[in-house]
């Protein structure tokens, strides 16, 4: 038509730049082919960091390249005079800084720019602060310039107040800003320290910081950023490493130990000597699965000179000493000439054993925290971070008297968090099964947690001494954490979606499995058994019992002398 | 520019006023094609939209004083129209003046002249001889920094500064783009010309030059692209344009603050009436201050057609309102939500979970439906809110008035919450340089593409054939020219061609104030505020407050520009119906008060609403009327009008598609390939350059894609993120050309 202009056409366009890349290709392969040449012949001059510079410009991930311009300053800062350099060095900055501004996320720059921060003289620190400062304000997540402002915040010598006043400016822009809570998290206890409190930051502080952050996710409680500084806020509180039992047996020439929290007990780590009657005795530690150089909260010890190094019908003492570091206690275990095992349990104080995870926050605060956040479930009952914490708080200050509620908000969760449906119910087994340790006396040596929809079994170190165990009728869908059963001789765990029996393998006393009504769908899966000296097995209402056949069973588990009821 | 005598006879579109829907549609016609003739009888662009300098508005204001008092208006063409006219054909004369202004009432705070002019006399008179080797030294000066500019461009910024004085004597510039492509420069350099090619002696002036440079630089610093905000992509872009200063500047965004703060402190001292006219460039003061909603058709429109890269743009950065007697900021955003301390925290969930719902209220239809034509304050109160929050959601965001329905505050309340969080914290943009470069650029787009501009010419007749179509019109400067369609804005038009209930007036009533400090500010931030004060007396015309600080340009430094709107009623002096907003907020005395900025300077008038045009019937087809601007805050219905217009008259084409990449056009003969030679020498000065650009981002797409696959937890709610701080917004997404070292 009269008067338009014209435009070339979208192939035409296309054409071109395909002409124009294939160009471009050209010369950028040639130019790399002339670089790993140069680099080879240890060609350290001005055109290798040109070329390299052209290259690197467009293509800022080029590490190789990188390395060769680290070498090429290297050698020329001993090869140049100092004020030369400096022109060098500052031209180098100019370069990185127009390399960051078309790729503000590559690896490679930033740590160029650490490289020649640290290698040029007089380096101006101040101003780098500044291009943090500049950086971080296109981009306030952009974790690379979080990591490179740590870097220069250090060499500069600034405060961690100045630091702390950044974050508060960034979180005032927009707190759905991960990397600013989590510098805050690191500034606070430099800043505020106390001992005293478990994160080490003094209390009135803390309470400015959870107006803060509840602000936040009253704002928007659907933005996890604040939820997870607010549990950090909460703390997560040490566990002293020691032990909660000590166990021997006769029978089996054993001393198991049951640690509060998963050591590794070898030469190089941690040792541990055992004494009997004060003698020092030779011997290895292993864990329930026979494992060594490995964490765990269960250790066995037996004797290497004698195979049975606990005498029978005498009393003995056997103490254990921690070489080397500070468990708190020496603990022993007397056992006297009739008892075939003897145990030590360290008593813990009624209702703390479990709440280490937010037993950092005192009563008030987790009180406090706890009514804030129901005033905002009132306007938000379908928040799941909302319900999530309420829970955790709960949970934390008093989990008996909260049960009731814990168990609705979480099969709440359940319905509105579909995704998420199993971390929920495994949630919920562990609040179950606490509650039922802080109650147990362990010296029964019973455990039976039946009919409770338990989906996972939590500290099953725990259960280390117990001899008869029933959780039938849950819904268990692997027999995970079993090895710890080391004393039982009764399992049941009829009704429940087991599939495998692979730990059950290091249960050297087990006598009777009741496991009827699971999910075992093939022999295969009663190999484990074969290990053990198991007696009576139970599988009925299996996959597997279908066309069974009694003598294959026979074949893999030797010891079985009753099958569902059979003789066999 | 074109000279009435030189024009050719025939053009498809002639648009009479170059007010904004008039210059969207000019330029949509052009754009494809159309040959178009755009007229305006004033000797400045914009029209009823305009931008003043502080000398450009006392003489306008001298001007309407009265309805009747033009001195100004143009003359009939000293021959006899009727022997141009043909068989059968009748002539419709036109009215030639504007009477849409009245009741204008100018007054100054300050003395004439204080002691500091006085000493600043003496100096300058012991210079002088010093500072006229100065002057000659500045302008070699402008022409070598200004590269692409020609010395004949340059008569025209400077013409274009200073309308009234030169405009006078040439009454029409002289080119047109067809003859001398380098004249499309004219509309987008004028703001450069007018910082750089100033023509006033001493050094103070050499002082407010770097002054501004660093302004600009910071300007620069913060540009920010459209696109940039949208994805991660042209973020970089973004940092690209950054760091071009960075480099040369040592980053120093505080550094620049600080020192405009020392001056604003300095200056805000006292000021006398010469000194603000000796700085009367440095003002630009709108006819009809117009915001955009950052999601609104106007921005929707200059992205896609590619005119955001002739426009600046600032964000609107606080909405203020005025509680108990006390101004406050208006949380709106979740940012400034979470960190307000006015509220508490059951007022911040309360607050932003009606703000959620109202942006999702139409999946919600059985919380409202029993309200949606009910009053919108009866639905708020079935709401419970607090009153704070009532307070914040009626007035600041809503901007409800008594008899708003439900169904209209909650579109209201939706398109201001959409329009949030796209460059800044509030949901408004504000022209730099003042509302009135908005319609230039359109004319820029209607230019580039081949449109003829006459500036103080207009049509005395329209020429009617016997069927009563337009065939043609006789200029003010009496030639007869063809065409196919007339646009023209209301006021232009012949008064039976308006329908009798048209001719009820409505009016607005406006305020142009200069005082001394910012209305409210927190920190050191220069705030660009808008409010929307309720009035006791009228629940249905509140106040529309919009301060601009010396950053947006339209003042100098340490003068802040208020604007104040509001619907009004014949027979009600502005001066009266604005009276409760100047006396709550500002101060007349230096003493008293101290927390409220005191009035320098005040503007009163009566604007005639030209928002609504309804035509009568005797009005021939090919003749469209366009509105002038009324009492909104912004300018959406003005894009949806010119479109309108334009599917009119050619219903099969497209509207205003994006403009060509130079590099994409093939040139045809000569006069095209001067145009479009112009074009890419002012926007894309090295073509060679852009390329390689766009070779980088190819490369940098791929990689950032990689990187956010590593940064996953960090990328939610990425819309928010970009806007913060940012100062300027340049919302075209243009690439400044970036040094790269290859």
């Amino acid at each position: 038509m009269h008067g338009r202009v014209k435009v070339k056409t979208t192939a035409e366009q296309q054409e071109a730049k395909r002409k124009e890349r294939e160009k471009k290709l050209k010369i950028y392969t040639a130019a790399t082919e002339k670089i790993f040449e140069k680099r080879k012949n240890k060609e350290y001059d001005e055109e290798a960091l040109k070329i390299t510079g052209e290259i690197l410009a467009v293509n800022s991930d080029f590490s190789t390249f990188w390395n060769y311009r680290k070498e090429i300053f290297l050698n020329m800062t001993e090869n140049k005079p100092e004020n030369e350099m400096i022109e060098i060095f500052k031209g180098e900055l100019q370069f990185l800084e127009s390399c960051l501004r078309t790729n503000p996320k590559s690896y490679g720059v930033w740590n160029h720019r650490c490289f020649i921060m640290e290698t040029m003289p007089k380096p101006d620190w101040k101003k780098e602060l500044e291009l943090c400062n500049l950086f971080l304000e296109y981009d306030e997540r952009n974790f690379h310039c979080w990591d490179y402002r740590r870097f220069v915040v250090k060499k500069a010598n600034i405060s961690p107040e100045e630091e702390l006043e950044f974050t508060t400016n960034k979180i005032c822009n927009n707190f759905s800003n991960f990397s600013s809570w989590h510098y805050r998290s690191k500034l606070l206890p430099l800043i505020y320290p106390d001992e005293n409190s478990t994160i080490g930051v003094e209390e009135n502080i803390l309470i400015k910081e959870y107006e803060t952050v509840q602000n936040a996710f009253f704002t928007d409680p659907d933005d996890q950023s604040a939820w997870f500084y607010h549990r950090w806020l909460l703390g997560r509180g040490k566990i002293k490493t020691g032990v909660n039992c000590m166990l021997i047996d006769r029978t089996y020439q054993m001393l198991m130990i049951n640690t509060t929290q998963p050591v590794m007990i070898s030469p190089s780590t941690c040792e541990i000597d055992v004494l009997l009657n004060g003698e020092r005795v030779e011997g290895t530690w292993r864990t329930h699965k026979q494992q060594t150089d490995v964490y765990s909260s269960i250790w066995i010890f037996k004797s290497t000179e004698d195979e049975s190094w606990i005498p029978m019908h005498e009393d003995a003492e056997v103490a254990m000493a921690v070489v080397g570091e500070d468990w708190g206690s020496s603990d022993s275990v007397q056992i006297n000439s009739t008892q075939t095992v003897a145990w030590n349990l360290t008593h813990e104080e009624q209702g703390l054993r479990f709440r280490d995870e937010l037993s950092a926050a005192t009563t008030d605060t987790l009180q406090r925290e706890l009514d804030s956040i129901q005033e905002l479930y009132e306007l938000e009952p379908e928040n799941k971070w909302v319900l999530l914490t309420i829970v955790s708080l709960m949970k934390a200050l008093n989990p008996k008297q909260y049960a009731n509620d814990i168990e609705i908000f979480l099969s709440k969760l359940i319905t509105i968090d579909s995704s998420r449906i199993n971390y929920y119910w495994d949630l919920r087994s562990k609040c179950l099964i606490e509650n039922y340790l802080e109650e147990l006396d362990f010296s029964t040596r019973v455990i039976s947690l039946q009919n409770q929809n338990i989906s996972c079994l939590v500290h099953p170190e725990l259960f280390s001494m117990v001899v008869k165990i029933d959780l039938s009728n849950n819904k268990l869908d692997s027999v995970k954490g079993f090895s710890c059963f080391q004393c039982a001789v009764d399992i049941h765990v009829d009704g429940n979606q087991i599939k495998d029996l692979e730990e059950l393998s290091f249960l050297h006393g087990l006598k009777l499995l009741s496991i009827k009504d699971n999910n075992i769908s093939s022999l295969e899966s009663l190999q484990p058994l074969g290990k053990t000296s198991i007696l009576k097995l139970y599988l009925f209402g299996n996959p597997v019992v279908e066309n069974i056949d009694e003598l294959e069973v026979k074949k893999i588990i030797p010891s079985l002398h009753n099958f569902d009821g059979h003789m066999m | 520019m074109a000279s009435g005598s030189d024009l050719p006879k025939e053009f498809d579109v002639i648009v009479l006023g170059t007010g904004m829907p008039e210059s969207i549609a000019a330029a949509a016609f052009s754009r494809i094609g159309q040959s178009v003739l755009h007229l305006d009888r004033n000797d400045h662009y914009s029209g009823n939209w305009a931008s003043f300098n502080l000398q450009g508005i006392e003489k306008w204001a001298k001007q309407h004083q009265d309805v009747t008092s033009h001195k100004d208006d143009l003359e009939r063409p000293d021959i006899d129209e009727s022997s141009l006219l043909e068989e059968g054909e009748t002539l419709v004369q036109l009215p030639l003046g504007n009477y849409s202004f009245s009741q204008t009432e100018t007054e100054y705070f300050v003395p004439e002249e204080d002691e500091e002019d006085k000493k600043a006399m003496e100096e300058k008179s012991a210079k002088q001889t010093e500072s006229q080797i100065e002057t000659n030294n500045d302008q070699v000066v402008d022409n070598v920094d200004e590269q692409t500019k020609s010395a004949d461009v340059h008569q025209a910024t400077d013409a274009d500064g200073d309308s009234n004085a030169d405009m006078k004597d040439d009454k029409v510039e002289k080119d047109s783009v067809n003859t001398d492509g380098e004249k499309t420069y004219e509309f987008s350099e004028t703001k450069e010309g007018d910082n750089g090619a100033k023509t006033e002696s001493s050094d103070a002036i050499e002082e407010k030059l770097s002054g501004q440079e660093q302004i600009d630089n910071d300007v620069d610093a913060k540009t920010e692209t459209i696109e940039g905000v949208k994805d991660e992509q042209n973020t970089v872009e973004v940092t690209e344009n950054v760091s071009g200063n960075f480099n040369t500047e040592s980053a120093g965004t505080e550094n620049v603050v600080s020192k405009d703060e020392d001056t604003v402190k300095e200056k805000s001292k006292s000021w006398s009436q010469k000194r603000m006219k000796s700085e009367w460039r440095r003002f630009n003061m709108d006819l009809s201050p117009k915001v955009l909603y950052s999601v609104g058709d106007m921005v929707e429109l200059l992205i896609s057609s590619d005119i955001a890269k002739y426009c600046e743009f600032k964000t609107v950065t606080q909405i203020l309102t005025l509680m108990d007697g006390n101004l406050e900021k208006v949380p709106c955003s979740r940012a400034d939500v979470f960190s307000s301390k006015k509220v508490s925290m059951l007022e911040k969930r309360m607050l932003m979970k009606f703000l959620q719902f109202c942006l999702e209220y139409e999946q919600k239809p059985e919380e409202i439906k029993d309200y949606m034509d009910k009053p919108f304050l009866e639905f708020l109160s079935s709401k419970k809110l607090t009153p704070t929050i009532r307070h914040y959601i009626q007035h600041s965001i809503a901007m409800a008035t008594d008899s708003m329905t439900t169904s209209e505050g909650l579109i209201k309340m939706k398109k201001f919450l959409s329009s949030l969080g796209r460059y800044g914290n509030t949901a408004f943009l504000w022209s730099l340089y003042g509302s009135g470069e908005l319609p230039q650029s359109f004319c820029r787009m209607c230019a580039v593409f081949g449109g003829v501009y006459c500036l103080r010419t207009s049509v005395s007749s329209l020429i009617m054939d016997s069927d009563n179509r337009c065939v043609g019109i006789i200029t003010t400067e009496g030639s007869r020219i063809k065409c196919k369609w007339v646009v023209m804005e209301s006021t232009y038009a012949p008064r039976n061609y308006l329908s009798v209930e048209a001719s009820e007036k409505r009016l607005i009533a406006r305020a142009i104030l200069m005082t001394d400090r910012p209305l409210f500010t927190t920190g050191q931030k220069e705030q660009l505020s808008f409010m929307c004060l309720p009035c006791s007396d009228d629940g249905d015309r509140p106040i529309n407050v919009l301060e601009l600080p010396p950053s947006s340009m339209a003042s100098p430094l340490g003068i802040y520009i208020c604007h104040l709107t509001r619907q009004s009623k014949p027979g009600l002096k502005p001066k009266d119906d604005l009276l409760y907003a100047v006396q709550s907020l500002f101060t007349k005395d230096d003493d008293t008060d101290v927390d409220k900025p005191k009035l320098l300077w005040s503007l009163y008038f009566t604007q005639e609403d030209l928002s609504l045009v309804s035509p009568s019937t005797a009005i021939p087809d090919n003749v469209i009327l366009m509105s002038g601007p009324g009492s909104d805050i912004d300018i959406d219905s003005t894009v949806l009008e010119a479109k309108e217009v334009f599917k009119r008259v050619l219903p099969d084409e497209e509207f205003l598609p994006k403009a060509p990449n130079p590099e994409d056009i093939i040139y045809v003969d000569d006069s095209e390939a001067q145009v479009a030679d112009a074009d890419s020498q002012s926007e894309f000065s090295k073509s060679d350059q852009s390329e390689q650009d766009t070779a980088q981002e190819d490369q940098s797409e791929q990689r950032l894609q990689d990187n956010d696959q590593e940064d996953q937890s960090d990328c939610r709610k990425e819309k928010d993120q970009d806007c913060g701080a940012k100062e300027t917004v340049d919302i075209s997404g243009n690439v400044e050309n970036s040094d790269a070292n290859v």
